[in-house]
């Protein structure tokens, strides 16, 4: 595990106060069952999650990026308590979400939310954007009837919409970016602490994109909100994070400061990851460390370091041992064996 | 020229579809300074670029000094400037009160390199300590070699008005620096008619620059502030445009090709370029023995051109011609012919054809 139970504050992003640790994950595992035959016997294991640590501090922006299938919103899921890990702990406010009673649960999941990725199939089509907005406050009982719907009509104001003409309105009335509004406002409306942001603005247009960004930073301001960024995008991380995390075929590989991570990838994956953002030029297109081979199966993932099989500087002891973090200063660590003798 | 033909300009705005709506709809909104447009547009330029903070400003030069400010250039301050570029940046420096040293450029490439920049500190009898800054554009839109001014270990101030989508090292241009500002002039890569941008990942330095632009409605006055923030009308028009870039880009390679090709055959020399950078061919420079010659015969064929610098900055600030060898046979020699995204295929080969009588 790293730098990630620091609990002095610091300031980042927009000039917010970084506080102490509100999430912690330690050693989060998530294997999926493979099951065959009338009698479902499970036959393997999708290694979706393999022993994942890190942390998230208030008012911090943690971005985790990685190819498709890596294990991002695995991990995500398992966080709000949607997916039962293997095994691992996930502390919230030094409280374990797996062993919490069902009223510590209920107000976890109060101040834990998510906003998904597709705008389109995430909002019930059967209920009006109040009653999709409502629905979290009147669950959790936030106050009367009347101050549910004054928070209802607040955050549907919020996130630019307005709450007189669009509350009595159907998702399939909305464009794409004012249904991820309306996303967000049903996160908002139980006034959460932490956001998952599972590929929030992935679906959208670059355009609109930037105004979800936007919102989302204003609102973390507003609201002191601390999110996990998933996404694959790796620009909009780089411009939203405190953070980032590289994930790799259900492990971290390298953590670091946006900057740093950015200015300094020393993992390979993370550079190969870097470099394989396309460029218009073909004339440049040789020249880049793109990465070679499949994805291995998460089913039968490689022994030792995960990415070994695909790796330009692979050595001997990469397909036999795990690389443990090595820490390179700042809270930035890499997996990799290329920074033992560093 | 052909009866008919009408000149062909050496610049000229690329306006996109759409434009003229996101403009109307600022506009309408009756909130044309509020804000809301501008963050948007720095946001966007931001994702592009790859970078974490972006201040929207009225104009390139605006940009610089407050980048310039927001590193805390004083009175007494040494920068760094190349000669070859336009006067907005020796004004930027002055306008903070500090000293420009002037270095010279490469002549095949017009840009500074560490060497011209090293000859220029100790020339003023100074140490790479002594300077606070040095600007480093990348002039024509072909990029600098920053890696290796990096080396001097002064801060960089990335002059990227001439360079949105010019690339260097795989990397678009404009996180090189500690600071990178860029121009959203009428004859930019993107036009706002008047405006720039400050991008920045540095967060003290972008917080400065947001203190140092908010001119009204503060607690307290600490010094002077400056009513920069370009408007959301202008910025309605920059976002208009941004999605074009790449559109933009390909439409000046092809257009930089078929030159190249002229050039080639007919040998005549062209500015060269860093053999790890990718140009935006924001101009197409020849150069040329008799440069005002050549202008003055394509001028003739209705073909507006240009020096990319209308005069090297030594001379205005009595700088020895001996000292800029680079800028002065640049001064003499470099030429900029038309090249925009609207230049017509039929543009383009009068141009060429042009070049064939004058050459």
């Amino acid at each position: 595990m790293t730098d990630t139970s620091a609990t002095e504050s610091s300031t980042s992003t927009s000039g917010r106060r970084i506080g102490g640790p509100l999430l912690e994950v330690e050693n989060l595992v998530k294997y999926f069952p493979i099951r065959k035959g009338l009698l479902s016997r499970t036959v393997g294991q999708v290694r979706a999650v393999d022993d994942v640590s890190f942390a998230v501090r208030e008012h911090e922006t943690v971005g985790l990026v990685g190819e498709s299938g890596c294990g991002k919103t695995t991990v995500g899921r398992t966080l709000l308590n949607l997916i039962q890990p293997t095994s691992g702990r996930v502390m919230y406010r030094g409280k374990n979400l797996f062993d919490a009673t069902a009223s510590d649960l209920r107000d976890l999941r109060r101040k834990v939310q998510i906003i998904f990725q597709d705008p389109y199939g995430s909002l019930n089509p059967r209920m009006t954007v109040g009653s999709i907005v409502g629905e979290g406050p009147a669950i959790h009982r936030l106050g009367s009837k009347a101050e549910q719907k004054e928070r209802c009509d607040y955050v549907i104001d919020r996130v630019g919409l307005d709450p007189s003409i669009h509350k009595h309105r159907y998702p399939h009335e909305f464009s794409g970016g004012q249904r991820q509004r309306i996303g967000i406002a049903r996160a908002l409306a139980v006034n959460p602490e932490f956001i998952v942001c599972d590929e929030a603005v992935s679906a959208l247009d670059v355009s609109i994109q930037a105004q979800v960004i936007n919102l989302l930073m204003e609102l973390q301001a507003e609201f002191d909100l601390s999110y996990l960024f998933i996404a694959h995008d790796l620009a909009v991380v780089e411009h939203i994070s405190d953070r980032v995390l590289v994930m790799y075929l259900g492990k971290i590989v390298e953590e670091a400061s946006a900057i740093d991570l950015y200015r300094n990838p020393r993992h390979p994956y993370t550079k190969a990851l870097l470099d394989a953002v396309p460029n218009p030029d073909p004339r440049q297109r040789s020249e880049r460390a793109l990465l070679t081979g499949d994805v291995p199966s998460p089913i039968n993932p490689p022994p030792g370091c995960r990415f070994h099989t695909r790796c330009p500087s692979v050595m001997d002891k990469c397909s036999v041992e795990i690389p443990p973090g090595f820490p390179i200063g700042d809270g930035h660590v890499s997996h990799c064996f290329l920074e033992e003798n560093e | 020229m052909i009866p008919g033909d009408s000149k062909v300009p050496h610049s000229r705005p690329t306006i996109v579809p759409g434009s003229v709506e996101a403009v109307t709809s600022v506009i309408e909104s009756g909130q044309h300074a509020g804000g809301h447009v501008r963050r948007l547009f720095e946001t966007e330029l931001c994702l592009r670029v790859g970078a974490r903070h972006g201040i929207a400003v009225q104009s390139g030069s605006a940009a610089l000094h407050l980048a310039l400010l927001a590193l805390q250039v004083s009175p007494g301050a040494y920068v760094v400037i190349p000669t070859y570029a336009c006067m907005a940046v020796l004004n930027a420096v002055t306008a903070c009160g500090a000293h420009p040293v002037l270095a010279d450029v490469d002549p095949a490439t017009l840009n500074p390199t560490s060497n011209t920049i090293q000859r220029a500190i100790e020339r003023e009898g100074l140490a790479a300590r002594d300077v606070r800054v040095i600007v480093v554009p990348h002039m024509i839109g072909s990029p600098s070699p920053i890696p290796d001014i990096r080396e001097l270990g002064i801060p960089i101030v990335e002059d990227c008005a001439m360079a949105l989508g010019a690339e260097l090292r795989d990397e678009e241009v404009g996180a090189w620096g500690v600071v990178s500002v860029f121009s959203f002039y009428a004859t930019k890569m993107i036009s706002t008619g008047q405006g720039g941008m400050v991008i920045t990942s540095d967060e003290e330095i972008a917080a400065r620059c947001r203190d140092l632009i908010q001119y009204d409605n503060r607690e307290a006055w600490g010094g002077t502030t400056w009513n920069y923030p370009l408007t959301d009308l202008a910025c309605a028009l920059g976002r208009a445009q941004l999605p074009a870039v790449d559109a933009f880009l390909a439409r000046r390679r092809l257009i930089a090709s078929a030159y190249d090709d002229f050039a080639r055959r007919r040998s005549v020399e062209t500015v060269s370029f860093q053999p790890d950078a990718v140009p935006n061919h924001f101009r197409f420079v020849l150069l040329c023995d008799d440069r005002d010659g050549t202008q003055h015969l394509l001028e003739r064929d209705g073909i507006e051109t240009k020096p990319p610098v209308y005069r090297s900055l030594h001379r205005y600030v009595g700088g020895q011609p001996d000292d800029f060898p680079g800028a002065e046979l640049a001064d003499r020699r470099a030429l900029s012919l038309p090249i925009y995204p609207s230049l017509s295929d039929h543009e383009v080969a009068r141009v060429i054809e042009s070049l064939g009588r004058a050459l």
